[in-house]
């Protein structure tokens, strides 16, 4: 009699449960999943240069059907060309279906191999620097021959500790397309000292000199191998030798849009010395950690970047302000969220390029 | 001069202003860079996502893969780039035989031939019928305008077949899905489609 009771309690619950799943899952269905909506949201004609002078659709369509007998000419109304079909699928009013699936066949149909490949428009002059895809750690891009930078660097606290400046600089060798390139960078970490107030003026008494291999990919990979401190001078002369290696990949979230692919550069590395963890640090080890940075950039001239330095995260933005001008300026608070003993800063950093 | 005044005090205020408000009693020396700054060095990136050589120069234009071609760009007085797509003799060769065979598919009486003959009227009513099914005025005529140069005495210029395709690649791309449905099924265009297609594959001749 209990075993029955037990039983049948135990089926009740399980249909009452059943039925509470199923309504469940049905509800939040409907919420959740919205009808795709077919849109026409292809991008707009981008204006070619030089055209020649032609006659616009509306004067080639009286034209046309005044003058040319040629029935395969004529021009006709697009609802007696398309097919029915692809104007149901196509209706604005109705769930999209395999809509952009068949455009997209078509369109995949219609398409030729180009003959040649360039990344960007070569109509206009393009801009003399673009903003950062990182965030205090390196990428696996790099100067190659005829490339050279300058740059200032400025730290804040806006907790606990003191300002600090340094100044950097370095050039470029090798081609990183067609083979390898090596950028050559020497950081002065000394930067003035107290000399406004009287003191001593210590500009390039500290610093080091580094290098790093690097080649870029067609498909917008780059890899980059760097020892940041092979020769060091001053108090840098007491750092852990800084050895990593990077990988850098922009993905395209537009990759139709002419105008702004809307790039999400990703860099990922591991490294030792600057890259240590806060443990490591204190126990005085030089172990390989990982580091790493998102930059997204969200107008051709500014990216908003995130990185993890390997014991605190950055976050901000870098912004290339001027098109004729090859600066990039990058505005990071550091430490956000307190993970080293550095504490919350705001970091403001500025590099100028040269060609030659 | 006043102006020039005017700019020495501003100069001079922020100066002031900046050292009294961030000059610390002490700054580091620093055995590091700051926090925040790459130790590569700040703010020398190129371009996010274009594989270039460097910083923030002109992307690399360089043959498409399986093609056997020489590309260079030749900058004009006037600082204009422009791709110059140059054939070794053999892919020449190939692209005159497929271009006279091709030719000999298509009708007689298709407005194509005469627009690949520079035919300038028969360009603009090649250029309209294209118009009419969506396409962008502006993207149709750089096509047709390659087209009406892409050969010359049975001489295939392959940088008109590259000003089409890539004039095609551009209006497919652009086109609304109406529009791409109906040039699909638009016998003019579909043959601009196939010359250019066999004409393509002829480019990759070693």
């Amino acid at each position: 009699m209990y075993k029955i009771g037990k039983m049948k309690l135990i089926k009740f619950f399980y249909r009452k449960l059943r039925a509470s799943s199923i309504t469940l899952v049905l509800l939040l269905t409907s919420f959740l999943v919205k009808p795709a909506v077919a849109t026409d949201d292809v991008p707009k004609s981008v204006p070619v240069e030089k055209q020649p002078t032609l006659l616009n659709a509306d004067e080639f369509t009286k034209q046309l059907s005044a003058t040319t007998t040629d029935s395969s000419l004529q021009p006709r109304k697009i609802q007696e060309i398309i097919n029915p079909t692809v104007i149901a699928q196509i209706d604005s009013s109705i769930p999209a279906g395999d809509t952009f699936g068949d455009i997209d066949q078509i369109r995949q149909e219609l398409l030729i191999d180009p003959i040649i490949t360039t990344p960007g428009s070569l109509v206009g002059e393009p801009p003399k620097a673009s903003p950062g895809s990182t965030a205090g750690t390196p990428s696996g891009y790099g100067a190659s021959s005829g490339q050279a930078y300058f740059g200032v660097g400025l730290f804040l606290p806006l907790e606990d500790g003191k300002v600090d400046g340094s100044f950097s600089t370095g050039f470029g060798l090798g081609d990183a397309v067609k083979s390898v390139g090596v950028e050559v960078n020497v950081n002065f970490t000394s930067s003035g000292g107290t000399f406004l107030l009287g003191g001593n003026f210590d500009v390039g008494d500290s610093g080091y000199l580094g290098f790093k291999l690097h080649k870029s990919f067609t498909d917008g990979t780059a890899v980059a191998v760097g020892w940041s401190n092979p020769v060091k001078w001053g108090e840098s002369s007491d750092n852990k030798d800084t050895f990593y290696g990077v990988v850098t990949k922009a993905f395209p979230l537009q990759p139709n849009d002419p105008n702004h692919k809307l790039p999400l550069t990703i860099s990922l590395g591991v490294g030792n010395g600057s890259f240590r963890s806060t443990g490591a640090i204190e126990a005085n080890d030089n172990t390989a950690n990982f580091f790493g940075s998102l930059g997204l950039r969200v107008i051709p001239q500014a990216s908003l970047v995130t990185g993890w330095t390997g014991r605190s995260i950055n976050l901000g933005s870098s912004i290339a302000p001027f098109k004729s001008l090859p600066l990039v300026i990058n505005a990071l608070f550091t430490d956000v969220g307190g993970y080293s003993d550095s504490g919350l800063g705001f970091s403001l950093s500025g590099g100028y390029s040269f060609q030659f | 001069m006043k102006k020039q005044l005017s700019f020495i005090s501003l100069a001079l205020v922020m100066s002031i202003f900046s050292y009294s408000m961030f000059t610390p009693n002490r700054a580091y020396a620093g055995k590091d860079v700051p926090p925040g700054v790459p130790i590569d060095g700040p703010g020398k990136e190129v371009p996010p996502g274009v594989p270039t050589d460097g910083l923030g120069n002109t992307p690399p234009v360089a043959p498409a893969p399986g093609t056997n071609v020489q590309v260079e760009v030749v900058t004009s007085a006037g600082g204009t780039p422009t791709v110059v797509i140059t054939a070794p003799p053999a892919v020449q060769a190939a692209l005159n035989t497929v271009f006279a065979t091709a030719i000999n598919q298509i009708a007689t009486t298709s407005p194509i031939i005469s627009v690949l003959q520079g035919n300038v009227e028969a360009s603009n009513q090649l250029v309209s019928s294209i118009v009419i099914l969506g396409a962008s005025p502006a993207t149709v005529t750089a096509l047709v305008t390659a087209l009406s140069g892409l050969q010359t005495g049975g001489i295939v210029n392959i940088n008109n077949l590259n000003a089409a395709i890539t004039a095609l690649t551009q209006l497919l791309n652009e086109s609304s899905p109406e529009a791409l449905a109906a040039l699909a099924n638009d016998p003019n265009f579909r043959a601009v489609v196939n010359l250019l297609r066999q004409l393509r594959v002829a480019v990759g001749q070693s």
